[in-house]
């Protein structure tokens, strides 16, 4: 190789590299200033006072238990969905794909209109239910079937697709060896597969966390009952817009912080994998 | 002409203008109250302010940052005060949600998810009485509010703005405003 190829090979690998972090660096600073500029519009003193108002301390610990409890339900109901889907071809497989990933599709708004339908007292499978008093509209019950409702597709798609990346051969030789296909899954699959899965379960529950339109129509919005974080801050935009602006940062701040130790957590755990 | 269509007393927007000389004439052109509001079939048969508070009624309201929120606050509260002692515990006890809007509380409405709510008769426009019922608040504990209007001493279309005028204050535009849910004062002039 001559000494002008050389040259010309290490300008093009330096000029892909000021490009690629040129991108980079465009793309973060277009997520970071919007983020950045909430901090610069409220003073310390109103941030903790919004902190510590009744409505925030709801509000937040609402989120955080019904964000939780969805996420958890989405991966007990969405586990089996996408392992039979990963590993099992049948008919109708694509149309049950296909419905898993609908509530995407669906604006918020209508998909809590759906719900209402469904499950409200004078719906579909709501009526039945209101006959042995049962309401489910305007609980906090509506508020997760909202959150699992509009954030499962995330979870689903993730793990079929983390859940087809496991070697088939590792899953053969534990069954060889005579475990059962239940404890294959736990001892086999499920470790293998446990650091794609993650990035599924943080998915989901950041948009059940960020989850409004659904709930909005579906749960409604009162103080301590129904009212998250996402509600709380659209309130107060009409009447306070410095504690609005403290309960979005808030939000960044508690989503931002439990994404980061699940993260952590999870490369800890999959020293095994 | 000049319309203030704020739903304050005619002083926020409109009396600067006034002040200003500008307007010489002031005059009321209609007036917009709050209403109940039932889904059609009413099924816990509403048919005024004390059933609003009855147990097991399901009620969806503005919040206490909007307007129409808040005369509801006001109206609740001038029904407590005329002996009906408890009865904004009651109505509070009954609702559901508080939303910003009365586009978020007509769908509730419409699929009879909620029982009744308190909104501006001028919310509920012609093709939405299919589905809801409005009724009326006795004056003495409803929130009235004047749209006021004046013609502006330097306009240069005097006899187009008069004939508006006469258009709006006659049958027809009178008509036409109570279609929309307003109460136009010329009717009872």
């Amino acid at each position: 190789m001559s000494s002008t190829d050389t040259q010309k090979h290490s300008v093009t690998r330096i000029g892909t590299m000021v490009m690629t972090g040129g991108l980079i660096l465009l793309f973060l600073i277009f997520i970071t200033i919007p983020l950045v500029s909430l901090f610069t519009r409220v003073s310390p003193e109103d941030f903790i006072t919004a902190l510590t108002s009744p409505l925030a301390m709801d509000a937040l610990w609402l989120s955080a238990v019904t964000a939780t409890f969805s996420t958890v339900v989405v991966v007990i109901l969405g586990t089996p969905l996408a392992y039979v889907n990963a590993r099992f071809s049948y008919r109708g497989r694509n149309i049950v794909d296909t419905l898993t990933d609908l509530p995407i599709v669906l604006p918020p708004t209508v998909a809590g209109l759906a719900l209402l339908m469904a499950f409200g007292r004078n719906g579909l499978l709501g009526q039945y239910l209101n006959i042995f008093d049962i309401q489910i509209a305007f609980t906090t019950i509506a508020v997760v079937i909202a959150q699992i409702f509009v954030a499962s597709p995330f979870y689903i798609r993730q793990a079929r697709s983390s859940f087809e990346a496991v070697d088939l051969n590792f899953e053969a030789a534990s069954r060889t060896l005579g475990a059962t296909p239940l404890q294959t899954f736990f001892k086999v699959t499920l470790p293998l597969a446990a650091g794609s899965l993650l990035s599924g379960i943080i998915m989901t529950f950041a948009r059940a966390l960020g989850e409004f339109g659904a709930t909005l129509m579906f749960a409604g919005n009162f103080q301590g009952k129904t009212q998250t974080m996402p509600l709380a801050i659209y309130g107060e935009l009409q009447s306070d817009m410095a504690v609005s602006i403290a309960l979005a940062i808030l939000l960044v701040i508690f989503s931002f912080g439990i994404i980061l130790v699940v993260k952590y957590i999870g490369k800890r755990e999959s020293v095994y994998a | 002409m000049l319309i203030c269509t704020s739903l304050q007393t005619p002083t926020k927007q409109f009396t600067p203008v006034v002040d200003a000389g500008m307007i010489s004439d002031q005059k009321i052109l209609l007036k917009n109250k709050l209403a109940i509001a039932v889904p059609k079939a009413n099924t816990k048969q509403i048919t005024d302010l004390a059933g609003m508070a009855e147990k097991g009624v399901v009620l969806v309201i503005g919040n206490k940052d909007v307007p129409f929120g808040q005369y509801t606050r006001d109206i609740i509260n001038k029904y407590q005060n005329d002996s009906h002692a408890g009865y904004v515990d009651a109505f509070m006890a009954n609702v559901k949600s508080e939303v910003d809007a009365v586009d978020k509380i007509k769908p509730l409405l419409v699929l009879d998810e909620a029982d009744a709510s308190l909104v501006y008769k001028s919310d509920i426009s012609k093709s939405d009485k299919d589905d809801i019922t409005l009724i009326e608040i006795p004056d003495q504990y409803n929130v009235i509010a004047d749209y006021p209007y004046g013609i502006i001493d330097a306009t240069k279309n005097k006899a187009a703005v008069e004939a508006w005028e006469a258009y709006m204050t006659g049958p027809a535009g009178t008509a036409l405003l109570t279609d929309y849910g307003f109460d136009p004062v010329a009717a009872t002039a």
